[in-house]
């Protein structure tokens, strides 16, 4: 079928032929369907497994890997095919656009075969986010947030404050003696906000704390009007959404009530175990809990499935609000796909010689730029010094296209000005959040919200910025090229 | 007898005499001429047919059957003049801080004209088909192609330079010629017809499959021209292309040029290099010697013959034979003296012996065998570059 389609384009679309656009469309969309498949099936919530115990998974490194590994194989194997014939050194028939064109093919070749991984990393999260609504995933989550005040996950309130985030709003601050065991008032829930442990590529979403904060209040509000049937209610529904998992407990709602209820003070509580089946070495009836330097007694007579649901409906979370593929994580795999084209058509419209010369010269100049900014040790000057570099490339390489004269080293300019360009809009926009820095002297009530600010906070949607000004660019610059060509080699 | 008369005329006479090869060759040359996918058909039909090796009679009757009906077509077709396509101005080419420096080169080239550049090597051949084809550019003087471009680009899309150590291709050679043929615009329905027809008409029926480095210099050669033919150049310059082939071939390929560049209703012209200096004067409608940059041409263009008549309209070339003898120079020299002999040099084995402007090559001739001299092969360079090279 690829041999007829081939053929056909052949005769009718010889660009097309040339790129093997079918083949790689196929190929690389296949490969991504399959690696998100993999990552669906590889997604499953294992409710056996519980916070406390031992879980790392051995297989998303490998599959990593082999994605990054299926991507370089399959460019050098694309390329090996594509290289074969180049009608624009061969100077046959273009019109203006036909460069512009071929990069564009070639940039959403590279763009597919640089997401293999976010494919897969996608599909574990949606897999995991497919188990509940969003709706119900956001009730679970309270729930567990707020029985979380009951377990060891507790937090003393003076313990966990973190002074740079003034979302969180720490109520009911009693002095703590820390010898005794502190009051539940005195407690805080561990919200899902407050999960620190993702692994990496995953961003903590800040927001979520205010949910966390919300939760926080209001099951401090029923210990304190003393709503105690809202307390059993909450954790009936806990032991509920254990049996949704086929996770039992052998406790009901209103005896764990019993263990954590003592009001007004809250100081006397008891925890029960957090995991299912008791290991063997816990046969044992009473048992002391240390967490936060408080000793609290613990009837592992009893259990809640609360260490697995704990770890699941965190990975729930994660999924839902943290993903590992979103607008911030794509930009990256847009860029590596973005770079891979560039790289790719400035070789194709140049020479291997001058393409690596370039290259080259690139990395040396990053050095001795790198040495004179650290020399002036001014913030903005290194930024400065590469813009000009860049400037300076296209003034050369645009007097050759419009000059009588031969190319001289424009091909080396003009690889030059390919990669150079990208860096223009993040350059720019160093500069001016760095020329800004003055405001961070002001007390922040007294910082005028500048551009600069705004492009601080903003910098995924600079970037994103940065590849509409890279689209815009090459349109101009292929046209350049194509005049470029025609000018005399020597 | 109009001028395609006279084609067709050659072409049966080729039939007649039974050289079906080089007749098939014409044939696939009118076809191409026609434009007409129907004769491409038929074409390939034919070529299938005599794929399996008929009778001779069976082959020249479809061939003598395909040839009316060209004939039929493009007797009725006017033949558009021969323009100018091709203006050199005084170009100079100087290369810092190299001493060595082309021109000032002057030429005119014209549709379906073959000019060959002869010199030693490193006299700037190579240098004038690049600066011709858009590669260098002039130092000084003008290059004026006669005809319309968007832009340099689009110029050198219709200028084809086929380097002496042409670039590799990569995969199967017919799937190449078939993506040439795409990118120039060809019809989907005629491509393959008309790459089949080149492929045919260039010799390559058997290599269509073969890849470049299973190819002899030779093949790699008729497949860069199978290429050129599909680009349907205005100007065609190569480089030495009679190298690393063999005698045989190296007739047939300037045959084939000639036949391409005359034809009459695709006429191109070509610019060539080469060392066979014989076999070039042959082919080509002008001559350019080049030495340590400066030209020398074999022909008076028109202006140069009026030029020449108004300053020594009296003026006779001398007469330079190139002969191989066992005799000694002073024994040659004192032999020849009767005839006017003004020079005798020995070079590389064979003697050059000029004489006055009034000496036959026929005089010469009779005082060799009057005198019993004993010679193993002479020629007559009076009109040839390769005076220039003993000069």
């Amino acid at each position: 079928m690829f041999n007829k389609i081939q053929n056909h384009l052949l005769l009718r679309h010889p660009l097309l032929w040339n790129i093997k656009v079918v083949p790689m469309l196929a190929i690389t969309i296949a490969l991504n369907i399959l690696l998100f498949l993999v990552g669906f099936a590889k997604g499953g919530l294992d409710f056996n497994q519980s916070r406390y115990g031992y879980n790392f998974d051995n297989d998303s490194p490998v599959i990593i890997f082999f994605s990054v590994l299926l991507s370089v194989i399959v460019l050098i194997l694309w390329l090996v095919y594509y290289f074969r014939n180049n009608a624009f050194k061969s100077f046959y028939p273009k019109n203006n656009n036909a460069l512009y064109k071929e990069w564009l093919i070639i940039l959403v070749i590279c763009v597919l075969n640089c997401f293999y991984t976010a494919s897969y990393m996608w599909g574990l999260d949606v897999r995991k986010t497919a188990y509940l609504s969003d709706k119900e995933l956001q009730h679970r989550l309270d729930v567990i947030s707020m029985v979380s005040l009951f377990t060891d996950d507790a937090t003393l309130y003076d313990d966990y404050v973190d002074e740079n985030d003034t979302n969180v709003v720490v109520e009911n601050a009693i002095p703590q003696d820390k010898s005794q065991p502190a009051s539940l008032l005195q407690k805080n829930i561990d919200g899902f906000g407050s999960y620190r442990y993702g692994i990496m590529m995953r961003q903590r979403n800040v927001s979520y704390k205010n949910r966390d904060s919300v939760n926080n209040q209001r099951i401090k509000s029923w210990l304190i009007n003393g709503r105690r049937d809202s307390v059993v209610k909450l954790l009936n529904e806990f032991i509920k959404i254990g049996l949704d998992h086929n996770l039992k407990s052998n406790i009901s709602g209103e005896e764990w009530t019993n263990y954590v209820y003592n009001p007004p003070t809250f100081k006397k509580y008891k925890y029960i175990r957090f995991r299912q089946p008791p290991l063997p070495s816990e046969n044992y009836a009473v048992g002391v809990s240390t967490s936060y330097n408080q000793y609290i007694e613990t009837d592992l007579k009893h259990h809640v499935p609360y260490g697995e649901l704990r770890y699941n409906y965190e990975k729930m979370y994660e999924a839902k609000y943290t993903p590992f593929i979103d607008y911030k994580s794509v930009i990256l795999y847009l860029m590596a796909g973005f770079s891979f084209s560039l790289l790719i058509f400035s070789f194709r419209v140049t020479s291997g010689r001058s393409w690596l010369i370039a290259l080259v010269s690139i990395f040396v100049g990053l050095m001795l730029v790198g040495l004179f900014a650290i020399m002036f040790s001014s913030g903005t000057s290194y930024a400065v010094m590469w813009l000009m570099i860049t400037a300076g490339a296209a003034v050369y390489y645009f007097s050759v296209t419009t000059g009588k004269e031969g190319k001289g080293i424009s091909d080396i300019m003009l690889n030059c000005c390919i990669w150079l360009f990208t860096s223009v809009v993040p350059l720019i926009s160093m500069i001016i959040v760095t020329n800004s820095n003055q405001y961070y002297e002001l007390p922040a009530e007294k910082r005028p919200y500048t551009f600069a600010h705004w492009l601080d906070d903003h910098i995924p949607e600079m970037f994103y910025v940065n590849l509409l000004f890279i689209i815009v660019y090459m349109y101009f610059l292929t046209i350049s090229i194509k005049k470029w060509r025609g000018v005399a080699e020597a | 007898m109009n001028q395609i008369q006279k084609h067709f005329d050659e072409v049966r006479d080729l039939l007649r005499f039974g050289d079906h090869a080089v007749a098939l060759k014409r044939i696939i040359d009118f076809t191409l001429d026609t434009e007409d996918i129907s004769f491409y058909r038929k074409a390939n039909d034919l070529l299938n047919r005599l794929d399996a090796s008929p009778s001779p009679e069976e082959a020249k009757a479809w061939l003598d059957s395909l040839l009316d009906d060209l004939y039929v077509t493009l007797s009725t077709r006017t033949i558009k003049p021969r323009e100018k396509i091709l203006e050199v101005k005084n170009v100079k080419k100087e290369y810092y801080p190299s001493a060595f420096a082309l021109g000032p080169v002057n030429l005119e080239l014209y549709e379906g004209d073959i000019i060959g550049l002869v010199g030693e090597n490193g006299n700037g051949k190579t240098t004038l088909l690049r600066l011709l084809c858009g590669e260098l550019y002039a130092t000084s003087g003008n290059i004026n192609y006669n005809f319309k471009y968007q832009d340099l680009y689009d110029l050198r899309t219709r200028l084809v330079y086929i380097p002496q150590r042409t670039d590799t291709w990569r995969g199967p050679m017919y799937e190449n010629l078939v993506f040439t043929a795409a990118s120039y615009g060809y019809k989907p329905e005629e491509n393959h017809l008309v790459v089949e027809l080149i492929i045919a008409r260039l010799g390559l029926r058997k290599f269509r499959q073969h890849s470049w480095k299973s190819l002899s210099s030779g093949y790699k050669m008729r497949f860069e021209l199978a290429r050129m033919l599909l680009r349907k150049p205005k100007i065609l310059l190569i480089d030495e292309p009679l190298a690393n082939l063999d005698i045989l071939a190296q007739q047939t390929v300037l045959e084939d040029f000639r036949a391409i560049a005359k034809s009459p209703f695709r006429p191109i012209g070509i610019v060539l290099s080469s060392q066979q200096l014989y076999e070039v004067e042959k082919t080509s409608d002008q001559v350019i010697f080049l030495k340590q940059g400066v030209q020398k041409n074999l022909h008076d263009t028109p202006n140069q013959v009026v030029e020449n008549e108004s300053i020594e309209p009296a003026k006779l070339k001398p007469l330079v034979i190139e002969f191989e003898s066992e005799w000694s120079q002073s024994r040659l020299s004192e032999a020849l003296q009767p005839l006017g002999l003004e020079g005798l040099q020995f070079n590389g084995g064979t003697y050059i012996a000029t004489f006055k402007g009034e000496t036959t090559q026929n005089a010469f001739l009779q005082e060799v065998i009057s005198q019993n001299i004993p010679i193993v092969y002479f020629r007559n360079i009076s009109n040839s570059t390769r005076r220039f090279f003993v000069s």
